[in-house]
């Protein structure tokens, strides 16, 4: 039998968990379709954000820019083409400007970060279980421990990026030749890349863990660093949802390098063709989460949990916090029933 | 034994003659032949030249002035002084370098190649060799030496001296020196490198007066900021380096012989003012051709794949020069891709490219230098003007040339082609200007007396190249071309002035272009246009009011073109010389927008966007950019989105 079981779509519960068998790549990628299926709104929900945030950052910075443009009349020439010489001139009278109003769109950057934690746990308690509970339920339920744990990845980054450049300096410095300048030059921001990645994978797993099992941060920390190790899946279903949202990421940028747009029309398809790619990575974020989620919920269930559980004792259990709603996978209540 | 020896050598003769013409193409006033060895462990070159020097004046002349540029390399130099000891991002080692004079002696013209005779003593002038700072008072200078001769060189006539020397090798700095590779394999870029003569300006010649009783040595000290200036002449120059050197050097290989772990190299250089050489193990060597010309690449092995990249940018250079200037004479052309601070350096004959492993091809950075390198073989190698006092009509008329081939060979993007950012060189030049204090420094100006040093640069290159673009717009291509080519075919292996292109580009044109040298060459007039204000009234009749500024103290005459709401067009000529102008237009609709040079000819404005004003917004551009700036901010916040 399978770990997940995807028969059963539209609202009801559609996954059931085996103990006995390992969650395969397909299954984990099936429980994210299975959510996205089961819970688009919350598709809207990502884009929307995402956009919404774009639009406060966009708007009053443009503004500045278009009172100069409109005054200047390059506005159409601009349209339809990029020229270097206008476009210094703009940014040379716009630049004190331009800089006061990032100054005071620095707020900005809490409050994503506020966003990016509560989209995380609201997305994870949104698609665990039978995937009737309420985004904004988990947002705010789990919101401040996932900015911590946000916050700590954040930390582990900054120390990883760090030993990565130290390393390449180190090997720069032992192999001076301009074929490991090439090399190093590549390396840096390839492991840097990797190391986000793996840090966004653990960061991930970790916040299922405080939403889905209701560790505390301590534990859901040490399961989201060693998890992906033990359940490697993981790394394959993350894996594949990247790509889907690195392609989702270069087809609009492709797009804006490769046509140019002057008309009403042209722009406005061009911006319709974009949004549909960003659309698309919100599916990606949103069935990441899903995969996610069902992935947590039958290893956490198939998993002994000699190492982890006896490392990780919840508090939530300790207290009896457990959620205790019917849809909820059968494994996720089983398994703080056995004995630690 | 040793005839035996002689005769098994291997021995490679090649028949290439140095120029494409069997008739001198300079006046070829001095000729030098030179044995020179390098010794790799010592960084050091010993040799010895001889130099056969004719007067060209009407009188005689009795003192002679040398080059020994090698010697800015030692501290406390005019050099050293100035650029703090660093060059273009490179700083000196500890290796200073310099030149030594072993002797200097007067030769009679029936001695053989190199006289080992003790002369009498009135014949040797080693002890008369004094060092002399003509530019400054620096008196630990010793880049120009002179010698009082015993008797005149009488008018018409030639001297022989020979001269033995030993050029010690800097650590590399101002594309001159040694460094090794970090497999160890040496690389030598050797310039400036041999006792070489100044150059005697008899009256007339530049800035000497007609009517001056006798000539001069125009000899300038090394300085930080200046590239050369020296006569033409014949240069036989034989090299002896180590057997598993490849060698790169001025003119046409004429003889390679090879004994005993030694190379001997001979090169033959017709109607050049200089000769510099490089040699290096770690070279691998490409070949290609171009109608008569023989194009020879020494690449470092981890450039390989680039080879073909750097025979593609010369073709592009010698077709187009070809087409723009005139015909290039030389047979040889070498790309040398050197090391650290040698790059980015013209010779005559011999250039140094330089790139990185990886380069990609949307970055032009490679075929910008290359193009750039060849331009200079016309401005520096045949028209050579006096770089020291005009270096604009070298480095600025190169860098016109060079944009005017990147940004027509490779088209939009011509530097930098990336989706959704394309930067041609002319633009990103004007803009370099625009952007670095354009009212410091005139072009007409000695390379080492910029009130900031870093003008010089500016000045040199963006300036000059955005003055001849606009100085283009105002004569128009046809005529900039009939300049071009005619600049070149009269002045070629003449060292002309600032005043003889001005009096090219005036017969040309056939008007007087002081009131543009006088602004933009020999001052530092500043120009920058603007639309005022454009105000419509409704009377009787629609009257529109269109008032133009000039906000700066340069002066341009003015095109100003209006389109009114019915979308007809009128232009109006304005001479640009008040500080503002209304212009009154009556037409059955109101004006809509204002445009000052709407051809973009006047490349010198210093701010474009104020040279137009529209009444009508464009909701093309609040659309198209308020929909780019949003999609690049979620795709911004995607990504950051990662880190948390």
């Amino acid at each position: 039998m399978d770990a997940i079981d995807s028969t059963r779509v539209g609202g009801s519960p559609v996954s059931t968990a085996s103990t006995s068998a390992a969650p395969t790549i397909q299954q984990g990628l099936i429980a994210g379709r299975v959510g996205l299926r089961s819970r688009p709104e919350l598709v809207v929900i990502v884009y929307a954000g995402n956009l919404l945030f774009a639009l406060v950052l966009s708007v009053p910075l443009l503004r500045t820019v278009r009172d100069i443009v409109d005054r200047s009349g390059f506005g159409n020439d601009l349209a339809a083409r990029f020229d270097l010489i206008v476009w210094a001139d703009i940014l040379s009278v716009a630049r004190e400007s331009l800089v006061a109003q990032a100054g005071h769109l620095l707020w900005i950057l809490p409050l994503y970060v506020i966003w990016k934690a509560a989209l995380s746990v609201g997305l994870l308690h949104a698609l665990q279980g039978n995937r009737t509970r309420p985004f904004l339920q988990g947002a705010g339920r789990f919101l401040l421990w996932s900015i911590v744990l946000g916050m700590v990845y954040l930390f582990l980054l900054c120390l990883g990026i760090l030993a990565v450049l130290m390393l390449l300096g180190l090997i720069g410095s032992a192999w001076r030749s301009p074929v490991a300048i090439l090399w190093i030059g590549i390396a840096a921001p390839v492991l840097s890349g990797l190391l986000v990645a793996t840090l966004g994978l653990m960061r991930g797993v970790s916040r299922a863990a405080l939403v889905i099992e209701k560790h505390n941060v301590l534990s859901a920390l040490a399961i989201g660093l060693v998890w992906p190790f033990r359940h490697g899946v993981i790394v394959f279903i993350y894996a594949a949802w990247a790509i889907g949202a690195c392609l989702a990421i270069l087809l609009p940028l492709m797009l804006d390098g490769i046509v140019t747009a002057a008309t009403t029309t042209s722009i406005v398809a061009l911006f319709a063709a974009q949004q549909v790619s960003l659309l698309c990575r919100a599916v990606v974020t949103t069935g990441w989460f899903g995969s996610l989620a069902g992935w947590y919920e039958t290893v956490s269930n198939r998993d002994d949990g000699s190492i982890l559980v006896s490392a990780c004792v919840t508090e939530a259990s300790a207290k009896g916090t457990r959620d205790h709603d019917p849809g909820v996978l059968g494994p996720s209540r089983q398994r703080h029933q056995e004995p630690v | 034994m040793l005839l035996l020896a002689v005769v098994m050598l291997p021995s490679v003769a090649f028949a290439q003659r140095a120029t494409m013409y069997d008739t001198p193409l300079s006046e070829r006033r001095v000729a030098y032949t030179i044995d020179a060895s390098l010794d790799v462990d010592a960084r050091t070159v010993r040799g010895m030249e001889r130099i056969v020097w004719r007067n060209p004046d009407a009188v005689g002349v009795d003192t002679l002035q040398f080059h020994l540029y090698l010697n800015a390399f030692r501290k406390r130099s005019t050099f050293m002084r100035e650029s703090g000891g660093g060059h273009r991002g490179f700083e000196a080692t500890g290796d200073t370098g310099g030149i030594t004079i072993a002797h200097v002696r007067i030769v009679s013209p029936d001695k053989g190649r190199f006289s080992s005779q003790t002369p009498a003593s009135d014949l040797d002038l080693t002890d008369l060799l004094t060092f002399i700072q003509p530019d400054d008072d620096n008196v630990n200078d010793r880049t120009v030496a002179m010698v009082v001769l015993p008797e005149p060189v009488p008018p018409g006539e030639t001297i022989l001296l020979d001269i033995g020397f030993e050029a010690v090798l800097p650590g590399i700095i101002a594309r001159t020196g040694w460094i090794e590779k970090s497999d160890g394999a040496p690389f030598f870029m050797v310039a400036q490198w041999f006792p070489k003569l100044g150059v005697y300006e008899i009256p007339g010649q530049r800035n000497v007066p007609l009517d001056a009783v006798r000539g001069q040595w125009n000899t300038h000290q090394f300085h930080a900021n200046s590239e050369f200036y020296a006569d033409f002449g014949i240069y036989d120059v034989t090299l002896d380096v180590p057997e598993d050197f490849l060698v790169g050097a001025t003119g046409v290989r004429t003889n390679v012989q090879v004994a005993d772990g030694r190379k001997v190299v001979t090169y033959r250089a017709e109607d050049v003012h200089d000769f510099a050489w490089t040699a290096s193990p770690a070279f691998i060597e490409f070949t290609d051709s171009w109608r008569h010309v023989a194009l020879r690449l020494l690449l470092q092995p981890e450039h390989k794949a680039q080879a073909q990249r750097h025979f593609d940018a010369a073709k592009i250079a010698l077709e187009q020069t070809d087409d723009l200037l005139g015909v290039y004479p030389y047979t040889t052309l070498t790309l040398v891709d050197g090391l650290g601070g040698s790059n980015g350096m013209e010779y005559p004959t011999l250039i140094t490219c330089g790139t990185v492993v990886g380069l990609p091809s949307w970055l032009r950075i490679l075929e910008l230098v290359t193009i750039h390198e060849f331009v200079h073989q016309y401005f520096y190698g045949m028209l050579a003007s006096n770089e020291f006092e005009e270096a604009w009509l070298d480095e600025g008329m190169t860098s016109y040339v060079e944009t005017r081939i990147m940004d027509a060979a490779f088209g939009p993007g011509s530097v930098l082609d990336v989706p959704g950012l394309r930067i041609d060189d002319g633009p990103s030049q004007r803009l370099a200007y625009a952007r670095s204090t354009p009212e410091r420094g005139a072009l007409f100006t000695r390379s080492w007396e910029y009130e900031v040093a870093s003008d010089y640069g500016k000045v040199s290159y963006w300036k000059s190249a955005t003055v001849l673009h606009t100085l283009d717009g105002y004569l128009g291509e046809a005529t900039m071309r009939e300049f071009l080519r005619t600049y070149y075919q009269r002045w070629r292996f003449g060292h002309p002035t600032t005043h003889d292109l001005q009096q090219v580009a005036e017969d040309v044109s056939g008007e007087d272009l002081d009131w543009f040298f006088d602004q933009y060459v020999y001052g530092t007039a500043v120009v920058d246009y603007a639309v005022d204000t454009v105000e419509v009234t409704h009377d009787t009749r629609v009257t529109s009011l269109v008032r133009v500024r000039r906000l700066r103290d340069g002066v341009f005459p003015q095109t100003l073109e209006v389109r009114f709401e019915d979308s007809a067009l009128e232009r109006v000529a304005w001479d640009g010389k008040a500080a503002s102008k209304t212009f009154t237009f009556e037409h059955g609709a109101p004006v809509r927008e204002a445009f000052l040079d709407p051809e973009n000819a006047i490349w010198l404005d210093i701010n474009r966007l104020n040279n137009r004003k529209s009444r009508a917004p464009s909701t093309v551009f609040q659309l198209k950019y308020l929909f780019k700036t949003s999609t690049w901010m979620q795709l911004i916040l995607h990504v950051l989105g990662a880190l948390l």
